[in-house]
């Protein structure tokens, strides 16, 4: 028999190899992508794949964005994070702080021809105080003493304390009473309507849902504030981030979120005229949180130092390609309630050593790590798997404490286990995390110190100044005092330093090249979407 | 034989029941619950009990395992505690993309890799066998989800010859069969690849030793056509040991499923599965896990039955 070579195959796939490398880097024309003209609609690219369409029971961000498409609340906040009129018309608070009154819009019809009045108001805040409901927004309502419906426009909420952030929680969706009246509380989230039939107010009505695929909304003519200009709206699911810009580039998505990781690719789309990037702060920030029963953290000074060690602006430039700001407090520049004017830790290693010196902190060994006491200033500094930008961020600090002589050891863990593990049960001693926050300004749930045993005060940060603080801020109805007494808290928090503040990161936002009227707003992607057009 | 169904059937029940056991002990000791994957300073402590106690998980593990049992055995596969319908709505509605994907790449391995086994058997140490013998370990060293993502460079990025996703073209009129088949296509060929050139291999194993056979001087001696030989005499005696390893692959099929479901936006269970994962959902958990169970267990008694088929000197009697 005759015998062959046996690498020609190894030849057949070089050749192969040439071929494919041959190719230019990035081609410009692919199928889908010559959707010129007048489109009607909107392909948005979402990771996750929604749950339900019903706020009370949803807790996912994929299954909420489809919900403001959805539904209206009594009031919505706008770029700057006022409350505005949604589907109430105006509301008064009496004196006291007890009692609200909205007065609501007229004529406003759900999807389905019934016109929106007072009980459907009545129910819908009714759902989470009920016996038998057990979804995620209890605590919320919590407030609320009583509701009645005056007349047909007009609802009085009586809480039982003042409370500052309500008209937050009259952002909550308008659900429709005719058609959920019967259905028992604790039936309630296993209802057809959640996820075969949602019904409201909002600009978009529920089409179409292809599990595992698309869900599809259609421009509804009769919405309050004028008929969307863009007829189909589709959330199309792609699980994976790659694929998801394939698609982009492809032309089978039209909008999606970029990491500050995929920066680059998302510009060079743009080069190609296939998108265009819009990058804008958000309401979220990254911090590096220390156990405060550790007691390697709980000298103000070496947490201080901690944070002058790392020089957040070249993370910022570096990580993040200056999409974002270095951040000194709890709190958003883009909020009402926030002030610049605050002690700030600009990089500076030297005062770093410096303040670690007086701590007690030496080299007596001369291995480069620090000592008090025999004991060694090394810890285990952890953060969640899968968010490239927090994984970089930990070797750069790991680094950059070294030059201090400190030493930080970066471990990963899946989410579930990270959290349930080590953040829940504090077991933890640095970790990296962030916080997205809500348009109310309220930092109770993070900061007042009831919040150790259970809550998101992990850290077990105590400043009875703060809680007092925290306690009036939420009592405190007149904005300008409020905002004085939230001010003096992130000074303090500022001062200092239980949380080494990264940075505020941007939201970077790939949209059709022609696509206009977006707004600038912090925390809704979506934000006024029936004002939308193609030029 | 149907006796010997029936015992075999019989013999599933306590596997399965294991299994089930097994799966639901596993996924307990898996950290976190379904409750805590939102870190929401608006969701408190109060709240989160709340609905621990509304899904039973409030519960030691034991009850809840018996309590999915005593259900599962009625025929009540639960109800997703994300999504909040029934499970079995889920599956069904997932179930037969998965199948056809299954499927496709099944039928792809099994149509070449037998043509090429013989071949490289009967042309043993020529080109076509070193050729074959290369691709074939360059198949089995190769992982899948590297290559999802590169068929999808070579193919939707650069060729633009197939769709890098999804199973039909969105917001076209054009989603006939031979929409589905182009989307079908990379995945089924990623999901195929390793178990192509695993039977590869095997084919030509068995097929050598077939060949080498006394009846198959015989056959050539009574002066028949080679092929004929090859094909009647030696194909069927070389298929039998092909055919457990069929079988046995089904699992890998299934596994793969997941990562190559992920890659392609494939709305099948492997996504959903993958889902329920991160997200805790133990009634979707449990019954995927238990449904797969099944498919392989069925799986591999296609393959005894198939055995007796082809082997006229097995007889489950």
């Amino acid at each position: 028999m005759k015998r062959m070579n046996p690498f020609f195959p190894i030849l057949i796939l070089l050749f192969l190899m040439v071929l494919v490398v041959h190719e230019q880097a990035y081609p410009t024309s692919v199928h889908g992508a010559s959707r010129k003209g007048s489109p009607d609609h909107l392909v948005i690219g979402t990771i996750g794949s929604p749950s339900l369409f019903n706020p009370y029971f949803s807790a996912d961000s994929a299954s909420s964005q489809i919900e403001s498409l959805l539904f209206n609340g009594l009031v919505t906040f706008d770029e700057k994070l006022k409350p505005q009129p949604d589907l109430a018309q105006s509301w008064d608070v009496s004196e006291d702080g007890y009692n609200w009154t909205f007065h609501l819009k007229k004529g406003v019809k759900f999807h389905d021809g019934v016109e929106f009045t007072a009980d459907d108001v009545v129910f819908s805040y009714m759902i989470p105080k009920k016996p038998g409901y057990a979804g995620p927004r209890g605590s919320d309502f919590e407030q609320i003493k009583s509701i009645r419906a005056i007349d047909r426009y007009t609802v009085q909420f009586t809480l039982k304390e003042p409370y500052a952030p309500f008209l937050s929680v009259c952002a909550y969706a308008i659900l429709p009473r005719h058609l959920l009246k019967d259905v028992p509380a604790e039936k309630l989230a296993e209802d057809p309507f959640n996820t075969k039939s949602p019904i409201g107010t909002g600009p978009y009505v529920f089409k179409k849902w292809k599990d595992g695929q698309f869900i599809q909304m259609d421009a509804y003519d009769g919405f309050h504030l004028g008929k969307p200009a863009i007829q189909h709206v589709y959330f199309r699911i792609v699980p994976d981030q790659n694929a998801q810009l394939i698609q982009l580039q492809a032309g089978g998505i039209d909008m999606m979120g970029i990491p500050a990781t995929d920066l680059a690719v998302g510009r060079l789309f743009e080069e190609q005229g296939k998108i265009k990037l819009v990058s804008q702060p958000s309401l979220a920030y990254t911090y590096i949180g220390y156990n405060l029963q550790n007691p390697l953290f709980q000298d103000q000074k070496v947490r201080q130092a901690l944070t002058y060690a790392i020089n957040r602006q070249q993370i910022v430039d570096i990580v993040l390609e200056g999409q974002g700001q270095v951040a000194h407090t709890h709190g958003s520049p883009l909020s009402w309630a926030f002030s610049e004017d605050l002690l700030k830790y600009e990089f500076n290693p030297v005062k770093a050593k410096q303040l670690l010196a007086e701590a007690g902190w030496t080299d007596s060994d001369g291995d480069g790590v620090l000592e008090k006491d025999g004991k060694e200033f090394s810890f285990v500094l952890m953060t969640n798997q899968g968010n490239k930008t927090r994984e970089m961020v930990s070797q750069i600090v790991q680094e950059q404490w070294a030059e201090i002589g400190v030493e930080a050891k970066p471990r990963l863990m899946e989410w579930s286990a990270f959290v349930n593990d080590y953040v829940d049960t504090k077991k933890f001693e640095a970790i990296i995390l962030g916080w997205s926050l809500g348009v109310d300004p309220d930092p109770t749930a993070i900061w007042h110190s009831k919040e150790i045993a259970s809550g998101l005060n992990f850290i077990s940060y105590r400043n009875e100044k703060v809680d007092r603080l925290l306690e009036k801020n939420v009592r405190e109805l007149n904005q300008d005092k409020r905002k004085e007494i939230l001010i003096q808290f992130q000074r303090i928090i500022a001062e200092e330093q239980p949380y080494t503040f990264l940075y505020y990161t941007n939201e970077i936002r790939a949209y059709p090249p022609t696509l206009v009227g977006m707004t600038k707003h912090p925390a809704g992607a979506l934000d006024q979407i029936y004002r939308w057009t193609y030029e | 034989m149907q006796a010997y169904i029936l015992k075999r059937l019989l013999q599933a029940i306590p596997l399965l029941f294991g299994i089930t056991l097994v799966s639901f002990f596993m996924m307990y000791l898996s950290p976190g619950g379904p409750t805590d994957l939102a870190m929401d300073p608006k969701i408190k402590p109060e709240d989160r009990e709340k609905m621990m106690a509304a899904l039973g998980l409030d519960q030691p593990p034991w009850v809840q395992y018996l309590n999915w049992l005593f259900h599962f055995i009625q025929g009540d596969w639960g109800t997703s505690f994300i999504r909040k319908v029934p499970v079995m709505d889920l599956i069904w509605e997932r179930l037969p993309q998965t199948l056809l994907l299954m499927g496709t790449s099944f039928c792809f391995a099994a149509l070449l890799s037998i043509p090429i086994g013989i071949l490289a058997a009967k042309k043993k140490n020529s080109w076509v066998d070193y050729t074959s013998t290369f691709f074939a370990f360059l198949g089995l060293a190769t992982p899948n989800f590297w290559l999802g993502l590169l068929l999808v460079m070579l193919f939707s990025v650069y060729w633009n010859i197939f769709p890098a996703g999804g199973i039909a073209s969105f917001l076209s009129t054009d989603s006939g069969a031979l929409d589905q088949l182009k989307h079908l296509i990379l995945p089924a060929i990623t999901l195929g690849t390793a178990d192509l050139a695993g039977l590869t291999r095997y084919t030509r194993a068995s097929m050598l030793e077939v060949l080498g056979q006394n009846y198959m001087q015989t056959a050539r001696a009574k002066g028949m056509r080679e092929w004929v030989v090859v094909y009647k005499h030696g194909l069927r005696n070389g298929l039998i040991p092909v055919i457990t390893v069929f079988g046995l692959s089904l699992p890998s099929f299934f596994g793969g499923a997941v990562i190559v479901e992920k890659i392609f936006s494939y709305p099948g269970i492997g996504l959903l599965f993958l889902d329920a994962v991160f997200q805790r959902d133990y009634p979707v958990i449990m019954a995927i896990t238990t449904f797969s169970a099944m498919l392989v267990v069925l799986g591999n008694l296609l393959a005894d039955i198939l055995y007796a088929v082809l082997d006229p000197r097995i007889d489950y009697k």
